[in-house]
Protein backbone atom coordinates (compact mmCIF):
# COMPACT_ATOMS: atom_id res chain seq x y z
CA UNK A 1 0.00 0.00 0.00
CA UNK A 2 1.54 3.33 -1.02
CA UNK A 3 1.45 6.50 1.03
CA UNK A 4 -0.62 9.29 -0.54
CA UNK A 5 1.17 12.64 -0.55
CA UNK A 6 -0.50 16.04 -0.40
CA UNK A 7 -0.48 17.92 -3.68
CA UNK A 8 1.79 20.66 -2.34
CA UNK A 9 4.47 18.17 -1.33
CA UNK A 10 4.25 16.38 -4.69
CA UNK A 11 4.82 19.68 -6.50
CA UNK A 12 7.95 20.29 -4.45
CA UNK A 13 9.68 17.09 -5.46
CA UNK A 14 12.31 17.12 -8.21
CA UNK A 15 12.88 13.95 -10.27
CA UNK A 16 15.65 11.91 -8.69
CA UNK A 17 17.58 11.69 -11.98
CA UNK A 18 17.70 15.47 -12.28
CA UNK A 19 18.87 16.01 -8.71
CA UNK A 20 21.47 13.37 -7.92
CA UNK A 21 23.17 15.67 -5.41
CA UNK A 22 21.64 17.61 -2.53
CA UNK A 23 17.95 18.42 -3.12
CA UNK A 24 17.56 21.93 -4.46
CA UNK A 25 16.12 24.37 -1.98
CA UNK A 26 16.10 21.95 0.93
CA UNK A 27 17.06 23.04 4.42
CA UNK A 28 18.87 20.73 6.74
CA UNK A 29 19.94 20.83 10.34
CA UNK A 30 23.21 18.99 9.81
CA UNK A 31 25.99 19.04 7.21
CA UNK A 32 24.75 18.52 3.67
CA UNK A 33 24.71 15.03 2.21
CA UNK A 34 25.44 14.02 -1.36
CA UNK A 35 25.07 10.87 -3.43
CA UNK A 36 28.42 10.11 -5.04
CA UNK A 37 27.73 10.22 -8.82
CA UNK A 38 29.93 7.15 -9.27
CA UNK A 39 27.67 5.03 -7.10
CA UNK A 40 25.06 2.86 -8.75
CA UNK A 41 21.50 3.95 -8.17
CA UNK A 42 18.64 1.49 -7.71
CA UNK A 43 17.27 1.07 -11.23
CA UNK A 44 14.02 -0.28 -12.63
CA UNK A 45 15.35 -3.81 -12.97
CA UNK A 46 16.22 -3.92 -9.29
CA UNK A 47 12.83 -2.58 -8.34
CA UNK A 48 11.30 -5.43 -10.33
CA UNK A 49 13.66 -7.87 -8.60
CA UNK A 50 12.54 -6.46 -5.23
CA UNK A 51 8.90 -6.98 -6.13
CA UNK A 52 9.46 -10.54 -7.35
CA UNK A 53 11.55 -11.44 -4.29
CA UNK A 54 8.91 -9.96 -1.98
CA UNK A 55 6.28 -12.06 -3.74
CA UNK A 56 8.38 -15.19 -3.27
CA UNK A 57 8.83 -14.34 0.41
CA UNK A 58 5.08 -13.91 0.88
CA UNK A 59 4.32 -17.09 -1.03
CA UNK A 60 6.83 -19.08 0.99
CA UNK A 61 5.22 -17.81 4.19
CA UNK A 62 1.81 -19.04 3.05
CA UNK A 63 2.79 -22.38 1.49
CA UNK A 64 3.25 -25.05 4.20
CA UNK A 65 6.63 -26.78 4.46
CA UNK A 66 7.09 -30.05 2.57
CA UNK A 67 5.64 -33.12 4.23
CA UNK A 68 9.05 -34.83 4.45
CA UNK A 69 10.40 -33.41 7.67
CA UNK A 70 13.90 -33.34 9.10
CA UNK A 71 14.11 -33.80 12.83
CA UNK A 72 16.84 -33.42 15.42
CA UNK A 73 20.07 -31.47 15.56
CA UNK A 74 23.16 -31.59 13.40
CA UNK A 75 26.87 -31.29 14.29
CA UNK A 76 27.01 -29.54 17.69
CA UNK A 77 23.28 -28.70 17.91
CA UNK A 78 22.40 -31.15 20.66
CA UNK A 79 25.24 -30.08 22.94
CA UNK A 80 24.42 -26.43 22.36
CA UNK A 81 20.72 -27.03 23.08
CA UNK A 82 21.49 -28.80 26.31
CA UNK A 83 23.73 -25.92 27.35
CA UNK A 84 21.75 -22.87 26.29
CA UNK A 85 18.05 -23.78 26.26
CA UNK A 86 16.32 -22.00 29.16
CA UNK A 87 14.79 -24.41 31.62
CA UNK A 88 11.53 -22.62 32.40
CA UNK A 89 8.67 -22.09 29.92
CA UNK A 90 8.34 -18.50 31.16
CA UNK A 91 11.99 -17.84 30.44
CA UNK A 92 11.70 -19.32 26.96
CA UNK A 93 8.64 -17.19 26.15
CA UNK A 94 10.48 -14.12 27.43
CA UNK A 95 13.45 -14.93 25.18
CA UNK A 96 11.15 -15.25 22.17
CA UNK A 97 9.38 -11.97 22.97
CA UNK A 98 12.67 -10.14 23.36
CA UNK A 99 13.95 -11.49 20.06
CA UNK A 100 10.73 -10.28 18.38
CA UNK A 101 11.16 -6.82 19.87
CA UNK A 102 14.82 -6.54 18.86
CA UNK A 103 14.05 -7.76 15.35
CA UNK A 104 11.35 -5.14 14.86
CA UNK A 105 13.75 -2.39 15.92
CA UNK A 106 16.53 -3.65 13.66
CA UNK A 107 14.33 -4.27 10.62
CA UNK A 108 12.85 -0.76 10.71
CA UNK A 109 16.09 1.11 11.48
CA UNK A 110 17.34 1.42 7.87
CA UNK A 111 14.04 3.07 6.88
CA UNK A 112 12.98 5.14 9.85
CA UNK A 113 16.32 6.13 11.34
CA UNK A 114 18.83 6.03 8.49
CA UNK A 115 16.60 7.15 5.61
CA UNK A 116 13.86 9.29 7.15
CA UNK A 117 15.55 10.88 10.15
CA UNK A 118 19.26 11.02 9.33
CA UNK A 119 19.42 11.32 5.54
CA UNK A 120 16.27 13.34 4.88
CA UNK A 121 15.29 15.24 8.04
CA UNK A 122 18.77 15.86 9.47
CA UNK A 123 20.99 15.96 6.38
CA UNK A 124 18.34 17.37 3.98
CA UNK A 125 18.70 14.97 1.05
CA UNK A 126 15.46 13.29 -0.03
CA UNK A 127 17.16 11.53 -2.94
CA UNK A 128 19.75 9.79 -0.74
CA UNK A 129 16.96 8.80 1.66
CA UNK A 130 15.09 7.23 -1.24
CA UNK A 131 18.16 5.27 -2.38
CA UNK A 132 18.74 4.01 1.18
CA UNK A 133 15.13 2.85 1.44
CA UNK A 134 15.13 1.17 -1.99
CA UNK A 135 18.45 -0.59 -1.33
CA UNK A 136 17.17 -1.81 2.03
CA UNK A 137 13.93 -3.10 0.52
CA UNK A 138 15.88 -4.92 -2.19
CA UNK A 139 18.18 -6.51 0.38
CA UNK A 140 15.42 -7.66 2.71
CA UNK A 141 13.28 -8.99 -0.12
CA UNK A 142 16.10 -11.05 -1.60
CA UNK A 143 17.15 -12.37 1.82
CA UNK A 144 13.54 -13.16 2.68
CA UNK A 145 13.05 -15.08 -0.55
CA UNK A 146 16.13 -17.22 0.07
CA UNK A 147 15.07 -17.96 3.64
CA UNK A 148 11.44 -18.61 2.77
CA UNK A 149 12.17 -21.11 0.02
CA UNK A 150 14.75 -22.89 2.20
CA UNK A 151 12.22 -23.12 5.04
CA UNK A 152 9.68 -24.82 2.78
CA UNK A 153 12.11 -27.21 1.11
CA UNK A 154 14.15 -28.31 4.15
CA UNK A 155 11.08 -28.53 6.46
CA UNK A 156 13.15 -28.97 9.62
CA UNK A 157 11.27 -29.38 12.89
CA UNK A 158 11.89 -26.76 15.56
CA UNK A 159 13.62 -28.05 18.72
CA UNK A 160 10.68 -27.27 21.09
CA UNK A 161 8.41 -29.50 19.02
CA UNK A 162 10.24 -32.55 20.31
CA UNK A 163 8.32 -31.94 23.56
CA UNK A 164 4.86 -31.64 21.99
CA UNK A 165 2.39 -33.75 23.92
CA UNK A 166 4.68 -33.87 26.95
CA UNK A 167 6.34 -30.75 28.36
CA UNK A 168 4.65 -28.66 25.64
CA UNK A 169 0.86 -29.09 25.52
CA UNK A 170 -0.06 -30.82 22.28
CA UNK A 171 -3.21 -28.78 21.67
CA UNK A 172 -1.43 -25.47 21.11
CA UNK A 173 -0.67 -23.36 18.07
CA UNK A 174 3.03 -24.07 18.54
CA UNK A 175 2.47 -27.81 18.05
CA UNK A 176 -0.34 -27.79 15.49
CA UNK A 177 0.76 -24.95 13.20
CA UNK A 178 2.93 -25.75 10.13
CA UNK A 179 5.38 -23.19 11.51
CA UNK A 180 6.60 -26.04 13.66
CA UNK A 181 8.65 -27.15 10.63
CA UNK A 182 10.29 -23.84 9.75
CA UNK A 183 13.44 -24.19 11.81
CA UNK A 184 16.06 -24.03 9.02
CA UNK A 185 17.19 -21.51 8.70
CA UNK A 186 16.29 -18.84 11.25
CA UNK A 187 14.41 -15.93 9.76
CA UNK A 188 15.00 -13.81 12.87
CA UNK A 189 18.73 -14.36 12.61
CA UNK A 190 18.82 -13.78 8.87
CA UNK A 191 16.77 -10.61 8.93
CA UNK A 192 18.49 -9.12 11.97
CA UNK A 193 21.95 -9.67 10.48
CA UNK A 194 20.81 -8.36 7.09
CA UNK A 195 19.43 -5.25 8.82
CA UNK A 196 22.60 -4.76 10.85
CA UNK A 197 24.67 -5.10 7.66
CA UNK A 198 22.48 -2.50 5.96
CA UNK A 199 22.88 -0.08 8.87
CA UNK A 200 26.63 -0.61 8.73
CA UNK A 201 26.83 -0.14 4.94
CA UNK A 202 24.76 3.04 4.92
CA UNK A 203 26.54 4.60 7.87
CA UNK A 204 30.09 3.80 6.78
CA UNK A 205 29.62 4.80 3.14
CA UNK A 206 27.45 7.89 3.65
CA UNK A 207 28.82 9.00 7.05
CA UNK A 208 25.21 9.57 8.07
CA UNK A 209 25.78 10.43 11.70
CA UNK A 210 29.34 11.76 11.50
CA UNK A 211 32.28 11.31 13.83
CA UNK A 212 32.47 8.08 15.82
CA UNK A 213 28.71 7.60 15.69
CA UNK A 214 28.72 5.71 12.39
CA UNK A 215 31.09 3.04 13.68
CA UNK A 216 29.08 2.96 16.90
CA UNK A 217 25.87 2.39 14.95
CA UNK A 218 27.55 -0.51 13.18
CA UNK A 219 28.73 -2.10 16.42
CA UNK A 220 25.39 -1.66 18.18
CA UNK A 221 23.47 -3.07 15.21
CA UNK A 222 25.58 -6.22 15.01
CA UNK A 223 25.45 -6.67 18.78
CA UNK A 224 21.66 -6.46 18.62
CA UNK A 225 21.61 -8.96 15.76
CA UNK A 226 23.80 -11.40 17.67
CA UNK A 227 21.56 -11.03 20.71
CA UNK A 228 18.44 -11.63 18.62
CA UNK A 229 19.90 -14.77 17.11
CA UNK A 230 21.10 -16.10 20.46
CA UNK A 231 17.69 -15.56 22.05
CA UNK A 232 16.17 -17.86 19.45
CA UNK A 233 18.32 -20.71 20.79
CA UNK A 234 17.65 -19.77 24.40
CA UNK A 235 13.92 -19.79 23.61
CA UNK A 236 14.21 -23.23 21.98
CA UNK A 237 12.84 -21.92 18.68
CA UNK A 238 15.93 -22.85 16.65
CA UNK A 239 19.04 -25.00 16.67
CA UNK A 240 22.44 -23.33 16.68
CA UNK A 241 23.09 -24.32 13.06
CA UNK A 242 19.83 -22.54 12.13
CA UNK A 243 20.95 -19.21 13.55
CA UNK A 244 24.52 -19.48 12.28
CA UNK A 245 23.27 -20.15 8.75
CA UNK A 246 20.83 -17.27 9.03
CA UNK A 247 23.56 -14.95 10.28
CA UNK A 248 25.93 -15.87 7.45
CA UNK A 249 23.36 -15.49 4.69
CA UNK A 250 21.90 -12.33 6.19
CA UNK A 251 25.34 -10.75 6.45
CA UNK A 252 26.30 -11.81 2.92
CA UNK A 253 23.16 -10.33 1.37
CA UNK A 254 23.13 -7.32 3.69
CA UNK A 255 26.68 -6.36 2.76
CA UNK A 256 26.68 -7.67 -0.81
CA UNK A 257 23.75 -5.78 -2.29
CA UNK A 258 24.79 -2.38 -0.86
CA UNK A 259 28.33 -3.08 -2.03
CA UNK A 260 27.05 -3.35 -5.61
CA UNK A 261 25.71 0.18 -5.24
CA UNK A 262 28.35 1.90 -3.11
CA UNK A 263 31.33 0.70 -5.15
CA UNK A 264 33.41 2.94 -7.37
CA UNK A 265 33.06 6.15 -5.42
CA UNK A 266 36.49 7.70 -5.38
CA UNK A 267 35.44 11.32 -4.94
CA UNK A 268 37.77 12.34 -7.78
CA UNK A 269 35.04 12.51 -10.39
CA UNK A 270 36.72 9.72 -12.36
CA UNK A 271 34.97 6.45 -13.04
CA UNK A 272 36.44 3.56 -11.12
CA UNK A 273 38.17 0.84 -13.14
CA UNK A 274 36.59 -1.94 -11.06
CA UNK A 275 33.89 -4.09 -12.74
CA UNK A 276 30.26 -3.32 -12.14
CA UNK A 277 27.16 -5.51 -12.17
CA UNK A 278 23.65 -4.20 -12.73
CA UNK A 279 20.19 -5.69 -13.08
CA UNK A 280 18.33 -4.20 -16.04
CA UNK A 281 14.96 -4.86 -17.66
CA UNK A 282 15.12 -7.15 -20.67
CA UNK A 283 11.89 -7.75 -22.60
CA UNK A 284 9.38 -9.40 -20.30
CA UNK A 285 12.00 -10.17 -17.68
CA UNK A 286 15.31 -8.95 -16.34
CA UNK A 287 18.96 -9.44 -17.16
CA UNK A 288 22.21 -9.04 -15.31
CA UNK A 289 24.73 -6.84 -17.11
CA UNK A 290 28.37 -6.56 -16.20
CA UNK A 291 31.00 -4.08 -17.36
CA UNK A 292 34.71 -4.40 -16.95
CA UNK B 1 7.87 96.81 3.94
CA UNK B 2 10.43 95.25 1.59
CA UNK B 3 11.76 93.03 4.45
CA UNK B 4 8.33 91.71 5.32
CA UNK B 5 7.58 90.34 1.78
CA UNK B 6 10.05 87.39 1.92
CA UNK B 7 8.67 86.41 5.33
CA UNK B 8 5.13 86.54 4.06
CA UNK B 9 6.09 84.48 0.99
CA UNK B 10 7.84 81.88 3.12
CA UNK B 11 4.85 81.68 5.42
CA UNK B 12 2.54 81.29 2.41
CA UNK B 13 4.66 78.48 1.01
CA UNK B 14 4.73 76.71 4.35
CA UNK B 15 0.97 77.07 4.74
CA UNK B 16 0.38 75.78 1.23
CA UNK B 17 2.60 72.78 1.90
CA UNK B 18 0.76 72.01 5.08
CA UNK B 19 -2.61 72.23 3.40
CA UNK B 20 -1.37 70.05 0.58
CA UNK B 21 -0.12 67.40 3.02
CA UNK B 22 -3.41 67.41 4.87
CA UNK B 23 -5.32 67.09 1.64
CA UNK B 24 -3.09 64.22 0.59
CA UNK B 25 -3.68 62.43 3.88
CA UNK B 26 -7.40 63.09 3.70
CA UNK B 27 -7.69 61.41 0.29
CA UNK B 28 -7.90 57.60 0.21
CA UNK B 29 -4.72 55.80 -0.97
CA UNK B 30 -4.93 54.46 -4.48
CA UNK B 31 -2.22 51.83 -3.87
CA UNK B 32 -3.46 48.22 -3.86
CA UNK B 33 -3.16 46.35 -0.51
CA UNK B 34 -0.07 44.20 -0.32
CA UNK B 35 -0.94 40.63 -1.36
CA UNK B 36 -0.93 38.02 1.38
CA UNK B 37 2.23 35.97 1.30
CA UNK B 38 1.72 32.44 -0.08
CA UNK B 39 1.56 29.70 2.53
CA UNK B 40 4.86 28.04 3.39
CA UNK B 41 5.55 24.89 1.35
CA UNK B 42 4.01 21.75 2.83
CA UNK B 43 6.98 19.36 2.77
CA UNK B 44 6.66 15.65 3.51
CA UNK B 45 9.63 16.09 5.86
CA UNK B 46 10.21 19.61 7.17
CA UNK B 47 12.88 20.30 9.81
CA UNK B 48 11.57 23.86 10.15
CA UNK B 49 8.00 22.70 10.94
CA UNK B 50 6.59 25.59 8.95
CA UNK B 51 3.09 24.14 8.72
CA UNK B 52 0.84 22.95 11.51
CA UNK B 53 -2.66 21.53 11.73
CA UNK B 54 -3.82 24.58 13.71
CA UNK B 55 -3.73 26.85 10.66
CA UNK B 56 -6.53 27.44 8.19
CA UNK B 57 -10.26 27.75 8.57
CA UNK B 58 -12.68 25.26 10.04
CA UNK B 59 -14.19 23.22 7.22
CA UNK B 60 -15.70 19.86 6.33
CA UNK B 61 -12.90 17.39 5.67
CA UNK B 62 -11.82 13.83 5.11
CA UNK B 63 -8.59 12.79 6.78
CA UNK B 64 -6.50 9.69 7.17
CA UNK B 65 -3.93 8.61 9.69
CA UNK B 66 -1.83 5.56 8.89
CA UNK B 67 0.39 3.77 11.40
CA UNK B 68 2.87 1.34 9.84
CA UNK B 69 5.72 -0.70 11.19
CA UNK B 70 7.15 -4.23 11.36
CA UNK B 71 4.80 -5.90 10.68
CA UNK B 72 1.57 -3.96 10.98
CA UNK B 73 -0.54 -1.46 9.10
CA UNK B 74 -3.30 0.49 10.91
CA UNK B 75 -5.16 3.00 8.79
CA UNK B 76 -7.79 5.30 10.25
CA UNK B 77 -10.27 7.31 8.23
CA UNK B 78 -12.04 10.32 9.71
CA UNK B 79 -14.88 12.43 8.40
CA UNK B 80 -15.64 15.62 10.26
CA UNK B 81 -15.91 19.37 10.55
CA UNK B 82 -13.23 21.67 11.92
CA UNK B 83 -9.48 21.62 11.64
CA UNK B 84 -8.29 18.03 11.16
CA UNK B 85 -5.97 16.66 13.81
CA UNK B 86 -6.52 19.81 15.87
CA UNK B 87 -10.08 20.96 16.64
CA UNK B 88 -12.90 18.96 15.10
CA UNK B 89 -15.99 16.84 15.52
CA UNK B 90 -16.72 13.82 13.41
CA UNK B 91 -16.54 10.08 12.98
CA UNK B 92 -13.64 7.62 12.84
CA UNK B 93 -13.52 4.31 11.02
CA UNK B 94 -10.57 1.97 10.92
CA UNK B 95 -10.01 -1.67 10.00
CA UNK B 96 -8.08 -3.87 12.41
CA UNK B 97 -6.11 -6.72 10.86
CA UNK B 98 -3.01 -8.63 11.84
CA UNK B 99 -1.66 -12.18 11.78
CA UNK B 100 -3.96 -13.18 14.64
CA UNK B 101 -7.24 -11.32 14.21
CA UNK B 102 -9.44 -9.09 12.11
CA UNK B 103 -12.07 -6.51 12.92
CA UNK B 104 -12.88 -2.84 12.77
CA UNK B 105 -13.51 0.22 14.90
CA UNK B 106 -16.18 2.88 14.36
CA UNK B 107 -17.04 5.82 16.57
CA UNK B 108 -17.52 9.52 17.18
CA UNK B 109 -14.66 11.83 18.13
CA UNK B 110 -14.49 15.35 19.50
CA UNK B 111 -11.01 16.87 19.53
CA UNK B 112 -9.55 20.06 20.91
CA UNK B 113 -5.86 20.95 20.79
CA UNK B 114 -5.22 19.55 24.26
CA UNK B 115 -7.92 16.95 24.74
CA UNK B 116 -9.51 14.26 22.65
CA UNK B 117 -12.76 12.42 23.47
CA UNK B 118 -14.05 9.41 21.57
CA UNK B 119 -16.87 6.89 21.89
CA UNK B 120 -17.18 3.86 19.69
CA UNK B 121 -17.42 0.13 19.16
CA UNK B 122 -14.95 -2.52 18.02
CA UNK B 123 -15.89 -6.00 16.86
CA UNK B 124 -12.99 -8.46 16.65
CA UNK B 125 -12.64 -12.02 15.42
CA UNK B 126 -9.49 -14.02 16.10
CA UNK B 127 -8.54 -16.73 13.63
CA UNK B 128 -5.56 -17.74 15.71
CA UNK B 129 -6.58 -17.37 19.34
CA UNK B 130 -9.37 -19.19 21.14
CA UNK B 131 -11.62 -18.39 24.05
CA UNK B 132 -9.89 -18.93 27.38
CA UNK B 133 -11.04 -21.18 30.18
CA UNK B 134 -11.13 -19.08 33.39
CA UNK B 135 -8.22 -19.71 35.73
CA UNK B 136 -6.18 -17.65 38.22
CA UNK B 137 -3.30 -17.07 35.79
CA UNK B 138 -3.00 -17.36 32.04
CA UNK B 139 0.40 -18.32 30.64
CA UNK B 140 1.81 -18.46 27.13
CA UNK B 141 0.73 -22.03 26.48
CA UNK B 142 -2.82 -21.33 27.64
CA UNK B 143 -2.99 -18.28 25.39
CA UNK B 144 -1.97 -20.45 22.43
CA UNK B 145 -4.29 -23.37 23.30
CA UNK B 146 -6.49 -24.67 20.47
CA UNK B 147 -9.10 -26.63 22.42
CA UNK B 148 -11.77 -23.94 22.72
CA UNK B 149 -13.74 -22.18 19.97
CA UNK B 150 -12.23 -19.29 18.04
CA UNK B 151 -12.41 -16.08 20.04
CA UNK B 152 -14.55 -13.10 19.15
CA UNK B 153 -15.78 -10.02 20.99
CA UNK B 154 -17.55 -6.70 20.66
CA UNK B 155 -16.16 -3.90 22.80
CA UNK B 156 -17.89 -0.56 23.43
CA UNK B 157 -15.44 2.11 24.49
CA UNK B 158 -15.26 5.64 25.81
CA UNK B 159 -11.92 7.37 26.09
CA UNK B 160 -10.57 10.77 27.03
CA UNK B 161 -6.95 11.58 26.11
CA UNK B 162 -5.29 14.81 27.23
CA UNK B 163 -1.95 16.48 26.44
CA UNK B 164 -1.65 19.52 28.69
CA UNK B 165 1.34 21.87 28.44
CA UNK B 166 3.18 22.13 31.73
CA UNK B 167 6.67 23.49 32.02
CA UNK B 168 8.98 22.43 29.23
CA UNK B 169 6.80 19.47 28.23
CA UNK B 170 3.31 18.12 28.36
CA UNK B 171 1.41 16.00 30.84
CA UNK B 172 -0.16 13.04 29.05
CA UNK B 173 -3.22 11.52 30.66
CA UNK B 174 -5.62 8.94 29.36
CA UNK B 175 -8.71 7.26 30.80
CA UNK B 176 -10.65 4.55 29.02
CA UNK B 177 -13.62 2.38 29.89
CA UNK B 178 -14.39 -0.65 27.74
CA UNK B 179 -17.48 -2.84 27.92
CA UNK B 180 -16.65 -6.18 26.29
CA UNK B 181 -19.55 -8.31 25.07
CA UNK B 182 -20.27 -11.11 22.57
CA UNK B 183 -17.99 -13.47 24.51
CA UNK B 184 -19.24 -17.04 24.80
CA UNK B 185 -20.76 -17.79 28.18
CA UNK B 186 -18.30 -19.19 30.70
CA UNK B 187 -15.19 -18.11 28.86
CA UNK B 188 -12.70 -15.28 28.99
CA UNK B 189 -11.13 -13.65 25.98
CA UNK B 190 -7.78 -12.10 25.09
CA UNK B 191 -8.73 -8.74 23.61
CA UNK B 192 -6.16 -7.94 20.91
CA UNK B 193 -6.62 -4.17 20.97
CA UNK B 194 -6.62 -3.86 24.76
CA UNK B 195 -3.84 -6.45 25.05
CA UNK B 196 -5.35 -7.94 28.19
CA UNK B 197 -7.17 -11.09 29.22
CA UNK B 198 -10.76 -10.02 29.81
CA UNK B 199 -13.32 -11.54 32.16
CA UNK B 200 -16.29 -9.74 30.65
CA UNK B 201 -17.61 -7.18 30.68
CA UNK B 202 -15.56 -4.30 32.09
CA UNK B 203 -12.00 -3.16 31.44
CA UNK B 204 -10.78 0.10 32.92
CA UNK B 205 -7.52 1.76 31.93
CA UNK B 206 -5.67 4.85 33.07
CA UNK B 207 -2.33 6.25 31.88
CA UNK B 208 -0.24 9.11 33.15
CA UNK B 209 2.99 10.37 31.67
CA UNK B 210 5.08 13.42 30.92
CA UNK B 211 6.43 14.15 27.44
CA UNK B 212 9.71 15.99 27.61
CA UNK B 213 11.37 17.44 24.48
CA UNK B 214 14.92 16.27 23.85
CA UNK B 215 17.34 19.17 24.53
CA UNK B 216 18.43 20.71 21.25
CA UNK B 217 15.86 18.70 19.27
CA UNK B 218 12.43 20.16 20.06
CA UNK B 219 10.75 17.92 17.47
CA UNK B 220 11.85 14.87 19.45
CA UNK B 221 10.32 13.89 22.77
CA UNK B 222 10.51 11.12 25.31
CA UNK B 223 7.57 10.40 27.60
CA UNK B 224 7.88 8.05 30.56
CA UNK B 225 4.42 6.61 31.13
CA UNK B 226 2.67 4.47 33.71
CA UNK B 227 -0.47 2.42 33.01
CA UNK B 228 -2.99 0.73 35.24
CA UNK B 229 -5.44 -1.71 33.67
CA UNK B 230 -8.16 -3.27 35.79
CA UNK B 231 -10.48 -6.13 34.92
CA UNK B 232 -13.04 -6.05 37.75
CA UNK B 233 -14.46 -9.43 36.70
CA UNK B 234 -11.26 -11.18 37.75
CA UNK B 235 -9.82 -11.75 41.17
CA UNK B 236 -6.65 -9.66 41.39
CA UNK B 237 -7.32 -8.40 37.88
CA UNK B 238 -5.13 -5.31 38.19
CA UNK B 239 -2.15 -4.98 35.84
CA UNK B 240 0.55 -2.34 35.84
CA UNK B 241 2.70 -1.32 32.90
CA UNK B 242 5.50 1.22 32.65
CA UNK B 243 7.79 2.34 29.91
CA UNK B 244 8.52 5.11 27.47
CA UNK B 245 6.97 6.59 24.36
CA UNK B 246 9.41 8.18 21.91
CA UNK B 247 8.31 10.55 19.16
CA UNK B 248 10.17 12.27 16.34
CA UNK B 249 7.93 14.75 14.54
CA UNK B 250 9.44 15.22 11.10
CA UNK B 251 6.64 17.38 9.66
CA UNK B 252 2.96 17.87 10.25
CA UNK B 253 2.45 14.82 8.01
CA UNK B 254 5.07 12.41 9.28
CA UNK B 255 6.10 11.20 12.68
CA UNK B 256 8.30 8.30 13.83
CA UNK B 257 7.00 6.69 17.01
CA UNK B 258 8.16 4.03 19.41
CA UNK B 259 5.96 2.67 22.20
CA UNK B 260 7.74 0.48 24.74
CA UNK B 261 5.45 -0.11 27.72
CA UNK B 262 5.95 -3.66 29.00
CA UNK B 263 4.00 -5.24 31.84
CA UNK B 264 5.41 -4.89 35.35
CA UNK B 265 2.71 -6.68 37.26
CA UNK B 266 -0.12 -8.86 36.04
CA UNK B 267 -2.08 -11.93 37.09
CA UNK B 268 -0.95 -13.47 33.79
CA UNK B 269 2.44 -14.38 32.31
CA UNK B 270 1.90 -13.70 28.61
CA UNK B 271 4.94 -11.50 27.95
CA UNK B 272 4.70 -8.86 25.25
CA UNK B 273 1.14 -9.94 24.43
CA UNK B 274 0.15 -8.33 27.74
CA UNK B 275 2.04 -5.08 27.22
CA UNK B 276 1.68 -2.01 25.06
CA UNK B 277 4.49 -2.51 22.65
CA UNK B 278 4.30 -1.23 19.11
CA UNK B 279 8.00 -1.29 18.33
CA UNK B 280 9.21 1.41 15.97
CA UNK B 281 6.73 2.73 13.46
CA UNK B 282 5.72 5.73 11.42
CA UNK B 283 2.51 7.75 11.53
CA UNK B 284 1.38 9.54 8.40
CA UNK B 285 -1.38 12.16 8.39
CA UNK B 286 -3.22 13.72 5.48
CA UNK B 287 -6.41 15.74 5.15
CA UNK B 288 -8.46 17.35 2.40
CA UNK B 289 -8.71 21.08 2.07
CA UNK B 290 -5.11 21.86 3.02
Amino acid sequence: MGLARPRAARAEEAPAEAAPAKERGSECLGPSLAWDPQWERVETGEKILTGVAAGITLGAAIVPPLSTHRRGGALFDEDARDTFRLSSPGGRFAARDTSDALLSLLATSPYFIDAAILAWWYRGNRDVAKQIALMSMETMAVAGAIQGVTNVVVSRERPYARGCGREVPGKTTDCEDPGRFRSFFSGHSMLSFASASLVCSHHLNLKLAGGPWDVSACVVAYAAAATTASLRVLGDMHYTTDIITGALIGTAVGLGIPALHYRGGSGSGERSASPTVRVVPSGPGAAIVGTF
Amino acid sequence: MARRRPRVAALAVALASLLGAERASAEPSLALPAPEPPPAPDHFIDPKMRRTWSEGEARPFLSTQIDAGFLYLRPRLSLGYGKPFNTWLGVDVNPVANAASAGAYGGVRFALPFVDVRVGARPLFSYQRRFLTPQPSIDGYTLEATENPHAHSLAYEAEIDAAIPLGPGRVRALARASYVTAVRQGYWVYEEALRIVVAPPWVLRARIGYALPVPGLPSFSLAPVFDLVDVPGRDRGLSARAGVIARAVLSRHLEIRGVFVPTLRSPDTIGLAGGDFTELGLRYRWATGE
